[in-house]
């Protein structure tokens, strides 16, 4: 868990036109379709969305963990420290996980094994990675539950998951996690199933382990409180593309996409005549996206104030990226009209 | 994919077992001769063009009664396993709903029943309430409905979790309609599953049954009794016992095929 | 005047077997309602607020009488709801409805959505059948659903729409009050705020009393005319929901509010310099004190040794009550130390 701070240009991630496709029994659908982004050592980025984003499609496939079939990668790069990992082999990208990225997800109870000793799994999960004797790897073990907020750790050692409670489990999974010492974390919901004091102690754990270990964290969520809280940058998905990236002040202060205003505001609860702002529509369906811009169907500015050619436009090509700031950039037709 | 090779499954399995149901009921046209007519002089005659399944010891067509005991062996096994759906399904609907002291008495019994072997059990029953058709019948049902009650109980306790048991119960509706409106109808698949592949067991205990002489009488024919009276002439006819086995192993083959199938298909781990 | 009012409800569950390793054997009753007593107005909305295992959602299913409480009692109009004949249960069973939480769970997989929204009409009798079509497409128009959504099956809706029909469903009988359980925590974050204006345009129109369950502050904050915190099984904080959520007096109430991220940048705390601990479960068992001490900032000698009832809130006295407000409109806390 040393201090990895090499100095060094090349971003730590760098994830090119990644496509992932769901096969599914009516029919293909492109869950991931030419995402791009990279991550700087120790920084954070957020990647924001909602059921159907593809948020957790393309965190697993960064993790090369996406069960297939019926998801498959079908383009693009993701390139760690410069090398392509989606053309290792199982057996080199085994070592990559755990020693250079590691993985939290939504559910600690689904991640740890009901049936072993919370302790015995943590030190599984350092010995996967460095040959030290069974007591060296009960020290690293319990440091690693130290470093992760577990209270008197040697006391928890023997305790098996369902005697925890859920913001404990979680905890023993990012020990877990921080056992070999990555560089990078993926962060899939990692609040979502707490409850909000649990929920609070976790971002704090966060934010501690970037500052202590220079962690960079890549966080999969939908909450844009937990964004404000933790992260550098975000990125917003809307259908499988990111519809809107920026820097986290420059985001908040006024996010462009229309997509990005209706969450903020939501996450905002802001009203409007007494009534809450409310996006219109539902999350959509993957089968019937339109060619142009995804976000379309339900965007209010498509239709207001505009011609129809540019609302057609908005309906059937897909819009290019403007930037809208330093590092804030939106895909929208209609993004210079708003800002 | 394995929704495909399940559809695949239950296609066979069905058609087979309406050929076999098809064949049983229309026996009486199809079949050469009537299937107790005796014809002394023909005796044991190997299958040909005359008698194509061959003879038996009487001269009587095995054709013929084959399809005689495919009317007499399948319409038990059915009529046995609609007893032990009927059992299986209120006991394991009410030992799953109410729970309490019934699932207690329900599941004591289940293990009694399961204790003793399944066979030994129907031929207790069968010969406790006399030779016959409707006591092998009945010894069969009472044997057969433990399975199914497991698994409807075991479906009805996972059910009673749902939110929508007690949306029921807000909405003002009472034990009998929850069971009957939401309770049913989401046992239905596994239930046709659990019966489809209990048939095959009916199937194969009637044969057993009435190979050991507790079925029908002679001389009407059923698949068991038939094999039973041919193995005597094992040597000098095995017709007389390949026959009627080859159908007791089809209609098994059928039932659990389209059981599977059905379990492929209906399983909802395996659609969306 | 209270249409349902909680009088000392005790609800204890018994203890769990498990077959799990570690698991202590018949360890724990539950005691998941701990001598709870709060009412709610005609059309008035009360919030319950709390953490997962709080005791919220047993509340909700005992004013439902799905569950009979340990000890105490739930009226209705006047009637203990667990003592009511079948007769008088299937009357109240018509003023008390509820939204589910999840949407997906709540709904008959295989019943078409005008039939779930049709079918407590038919329990109730509500006229012939042509009759109760024509109103179950009311009830669709008022949700926002199309009557080619009224024929689908659930699982061909999205989350927005199945809880739409869940409160649909609710709404046919035309109840009183309606219990919410967590009615958007289920639902992407877009489509909430399309819901909530739903609950309270319908709220606003038929005069519905709501009790809201919720762990959400903003939606609370939004939605509620009074507030009860509940921890550990016991309610802790109570009164109108500007005065509780502006100026909370229970540090419980305090750590929730600070708790909830703020979606402003500008108010992120610096990073701690020691991993945060986590709190490890206090036990709750037979203690006489405070069951929020183990955590509380504040607490001192007598925390532990005994437990503060619900209480005004010293000081609130003065504040002049609002006209037509009874005992219900005061700022209620059960700390030792309440903060001002």
């Amino acid at each position: 868990m040393a201090r990895a701070r090499r100095r060094s240009r090349a971003p730590l991630l760098r994830v090119v036109d990644l496509r992932v496709e769901f096969r599914t029994a009516r029919g293909r659908v492109q869950a991931v379709d030419g995402v791009s982004f990279s991550l700087d050592r120790g920084e954070a980025l957020a990647v924001v969305g909602e059921s159907g984003s593809g948020k957790s499609a393309t965190a697993l496939s960064l993790m090369r963990l996406l069960p297939e079939p019926p998801a498959r990668v079908t383009g693009g790069r993701v390139l760690l420290r410069g090398r392509d990992i989606l053309d290792l082999t199982e057996e080199d990208m085994r070592r990559v996980r755990g020693r250079e990225m590691a993985m939290v997800f939504q559910e600690p109870a689904g991640a740890l094994n009901p049936v072993m000793t919370v302790g015995r799994q943590v030190m599984e999960a350092v010995t996967a990675h460095r040959a030290v004797t069974r007591r060296e790897a009960r020290r690293l073990a319990l440091l690693a539950l130290a470093e992760a907020g577990v209270p008197s750790p040697a006391a928890r050692f023997g305790h098996f998951p369902h005697q925890l409670s859920g913001g404990m489990k979680q905890r023993v999974m990012m020990a877990m996690a921080l056992a070999s010492g990555p560089a990078l974390l993926i962060a899939d919901e990692p609040t979502t199933a707490l409850d909000v004091t649990a929920q609070r102690r976790v971002l704090d754990l966060l934010a501690y382990l970037r500052r202590r270990h220079g962690l960079a964290l890549l966080l999969i969520t939908h909450d844009l409180g937990v964004v404000a809280q933790v992260a550098d940058r975000v990125a917003v998905l809307y259908a499988g593309r990111i519809v809107e990236t920026a820097p986290v002040r420059s985001f908040f202060r006024g996010p462009v996409h229309p997509y990005a205003r209706g969450l903020l505001d939501a996450a905002r609860m802001a009203t409007e005549a007494g009534e809450l702002k409310a996006v219109p529509g539902g999350v959509p369906d993957p089968r019937g996206l339109p060619p142009g811009c995804r976000f379309a169907p339900r965007c209010r500015l498509r239709l207001a104030g505009g011609s129809a050619a540019g609302a057609r436009r908005c309906l059937e090509r897909l819009p290019a990226p403007v930037e809208v700031g330093p590092g804030h950039v939106v895909w929208c037709w209609r993004a210079g009209v708003v800002s | 994919m394995a929704r495909a090779g399940g559809w695949a499954m239950v296609a066979a399995g069905a058609s087979l077992l309406l050929f076999l149901t098809a064949a049983a009921l229309a026996g009486p046209w199809l079949a050469p001769s009537h299937p107790d007519e005796i014809s002394l002089e023909e005796s044991l005659l190997p299958p040909g063009p005359g008698h194509p399944f061959g003879t038996d010891y009487y001269g009587r067509d095995l054709l013929s009664r084959v399809l005689a005991g495919a009317r007499v062996s399948l319409a038990i096994s059915f009529s046995a396993q609609l007893v032990a759906l009927v059992i299986g399904v209120s006991l394991g609907a009410a030992a799953g709903y109410f729970g309490g002291w019934v699932d207690w008495l329900v599941c004591r019994l289940v293990d009694i029943v399961m204790a003793f072997p399944d066979l030994l059990l129907a031929i207790g029953i069968a010969a406790s309430l006399g030779p016959g058709p409707s006591s092998v019948l009945l010894a069969l049902g009472l044997v057969g409905w433990p399975g199914l009650c497991r698994v409807v109980r075991g479906e009805v306790m996972a059910l009673r979790e749902r939110e929508f048991i007690d949306a029921a119960r807000v909405a003002g509706a009472g034990d009998w309609w929850v069971i009957r409106r939401h309770v049913l109808p989401n046992v239905a698949g596994p239930v046709i599953i659990a019966t489809s592949l209990g048939l095959g067991s009916r199937i194969l205990q009637e044969a057993s049954l009435s190979f050991l002489g507790l079925g029908v009488q002679p001389p009407t024919a059923s698949w068991g009794s038939m094999v039973h009276l041919g193995l005597r002439w094992l040597s000098r006819a095995p017709w007389l016992v390949v026959f009627p086995g080859l159908a007791v192993a089809l209609a098994v083959l059928a039932s659990n095929l389209l059981g599977d199938g059905l379990r492929d298909v209906l399983d909802p781990r395996l659609s969306d | 005047m209270s249409l349902m009012s909680f009088e000392n409800v005790v609800k204890v569950y018994p203890a769990l077997r498990s077959a799990l390793p570690g698991a202590r054997r018949g360890a724990g009753r539950r005691l998941a309602v701990d001598d709870v007593t709060f009412s709610v107005g005609r059309g008035e909305s009360y919030a319950l607020v709390g953490e997962s295992g709080c005791g919220k959602t047993t509340l909700a299913r005992l004013g439902l009488a799905l569950i009979r409480p340990t000890s105490g009692r739930v009226r209705f109009a006047g009637a203990d709801v667990h003592r009511m004949r079948a007769r008088e249960l299937f009357a109240f069973r018509r003023r008390v409805q509820m939204v589910f939480q999840d949407p997906v769970g709540a709904l008959d997989p295989r019943q078409r959505v005008w039939s779930a929204v049709e079918e407590p009409l038919i329990l109730h009798g509500k006229g012939p059948p042509r009759r109760r079509l024509e109103q179950v497409a009311r009830l669709l128009e008022v949700v926002g659903l199309s009557a080619e959504e009224g024929r689908r099956l659930p699982h061909q809706l999205s989350g927005g729409q199945r809880q739409r029909v869940v409160i649909a469903r609710a709404l046919a009988l035309d109840p009183d009050l309606l219990f919410l359980d967590e009615p958007v925590s289920s639902l992407d974050v877009s489509v909430r705020a399309q819901i909530l204006n739903l609950l309270c345009r319908i709220r606003r129109e038929r005069g519905l009393g709501l009790v809201i369950i919720s762990h959400d502050l903003g939606v609370v904050r939004h939605v509620a005319d009074r507030v009860g915190v509940m921890h550990a099984g016991r309610l802790v904080e109570e009164g109108p929901a500007g005065g509780v959520l502006a100026s909370p007096a229970h540090p419980y109430t305090q750590a929730l509010l600070e708790a909830v991220p703020v979606p402003d940048p500008g108010a992120r705390r610096p990073p701690p310099a020691q991993p945060p601990p986590e709190p490890v479960d206090p036990a709750r068992g037979p203690s006489r004190g405070c069951l929020y001490a183990p955590l509380c900032p504040r607490a001192q000698g007598r925390c532990f040794s005994r437990r503060p009832p619900l209480r005004p809130l010293p000081g609130a006295a003065g504040t002049p009550p609002p006209p037509g407000a009874g005992p219900g409109r005061l700022h209620l806390v059960a700390c030792h130390h309440p903060e001002r």
